[in-house]
């Protein structure tokens, strides 16, 4: 009767892991990513924006605000998500913005969305999709000159067909 | 299948069509689905139910439910930025100077710095003239917070701020225009000139020109200010 009732232990863990297999490998299909930079700024003392505009690609800074910055380097950013699910469901979750404080008013780094690849979209077969990410910095009067790093946390959404 | 050794009791709170269709599937009778709510509910009754269903089959119910769920990963991207509002500095280091120059009619004096990385002297580049003390270009030095290419240009005023002349205090002008000057310095040839700057190293601006002496030119001492923008 033991022996029985542990083949049957073995069939409930294997179905489980049958069943959810899908997720088990989603688990891990965010598979790299690329830091966005706005490069160097030179901006005047009463601020300036700086957008990214990634929405049809990689893309570099540049001036969307008074047009006085000057900006050298920068590069949008990058996820690469796997699909492992022809028809998967992919969607990026974006922040509404983040913010940095050194001091005066807060930088922040916003409108996400309007600036990277589109989402959701749609996996046509198992593989890479890439996601370039572009933002607006809105640079405020009065911080310190320095350099500032923002963490973005942005969601993706899985959705099985 | 021995259900006696195979069953565990769990206990659920559901109305009574979902008691009917979760008995049906956690219990295995298919007969059950054919039964109407009201079946359901005689056969179950009471608020607190106990159903004892087969293990392996619960769990793979679980995990079909688990692996039809969409799922969400978080990632985090880091996004930089250095900012500053320092701008460019420009600070001159050596006047332009033609040295001492004796002509006997129409003459250009050239001090050609447009490719020096040291002061270059005065040439005759038209007319007879002679140059008795050596002339220099100037030097401006233009530093940046940030690595950039700047545009660069020149203007000329004499003592009136009459433009692209020189003059000697006394009425008296010579030829000397900020044409020449931006031809014949950092970044000449083209309009505006440009000069790479790596961030925080001064940069080296050498100012030349070219001296437009005329006929019966007045002797003096002739001199104007030149101005170097430089804009990102």
């Amino acid at each position: 009767m033991a022996g029985k009732k542990g083949f049957q232990y073995i069939l409930c863990l294997a179905a489980a892991f049958v069943f959810a297999w899908p997720t088990l490998v989603s688990a891990g299909n965010v598979s790299s990513v690329v830091p966005m930079s706005f490069g160097n700024i030179v901006t005047p003392p009463s601020g300036d924006q700086i957008e990214i505009n990634a929405s049809a690609g990689v893309a570099l800074p540049r001036v969307y605000g008074s047009g006085a910055s000057f900006i050298n380097g920068g590069n949008s950013g990058l996820i690469r998500v796997f699909s492992d699910t022809p028809g998967e469901t992919i969607t990026l979750i974006y922040p509404v913005s983040v913010g940095v404080n050194g001091g005066g008013a807060t930088h922040t780094i916003g409108q996400f969305a309007l600036r990277s690849t589109a989402s959701p979209v749609i996996s046509n077969g198992v593989g890479f999709l890439d996601f370039h990410i572009g933002g607006l910095l809105h640079i405020k009067s009065g911080q310190p000159d320095n350099s500032y790093n923002f963490d973005i946390t942005i969601t993706v959404q899985f959705d099985n067909p | 299948m021995d259900m006696a050794e195979n069953q565990f009791p769990i206990k659920v709170w559901l109305s009574p069509c979902r008691k009917r269709f979760l008995c049906t599937w956690i219990l295995g009778r298919p007969g059950r689905l054919n039964q109407g709510i009201k079946g359901c509910i005689e056969n179950e009754k009471g608020k607190q139910m106990s159903y004892k269903p087969t293990r392996y089959l619960l769990l793979a119910i679980v995990s079909l439910w688990v692996g039809m769920a969409g799922i969400a990963q978080a990632v985090t991207i880091n996004a930089s930025a250095t900012i500053s509002t320092a701008t460019l500095t420009i600070n001159g280091v050596t006047d332009l100077d033609f040295g001492t120059i004796i002509v006997t009619g129409i003459s250009e004096i050239l001090i050609d710095a447009s490719a020096a990385v040291a002061p270059v002297v005065s040439t005759v580049n038209l007319g007879t003239a002679s140059i008795t003390v050596a002339g220099t270009s100037g030097l401006v030095q233009v530093t940046s917070p940030v690595d950039a290419t700047v545009d660069i240009t020149y203007s000329v005023v004499d003592g009136t701020s009459a433009a692209d002349l020189l003059d000697d205090g006394g009425g008296n002008t010579m030829g000397f225009t900020a044409a020449n000057i931006r031809a014949y310095s950092t970044g000449g040839g083209t309009t505006p000139g440009t000069l790479a700057l790596t961030a925080n190293t001064p940069a080296d601006v050498h100012v030349g020109g070219l001296l437009q002496i005329g006929a019966g030119q007045t002797p003096g001492a002739y001199g104007g200010v030149i101005t170097v923008n430089v804009v990102y």
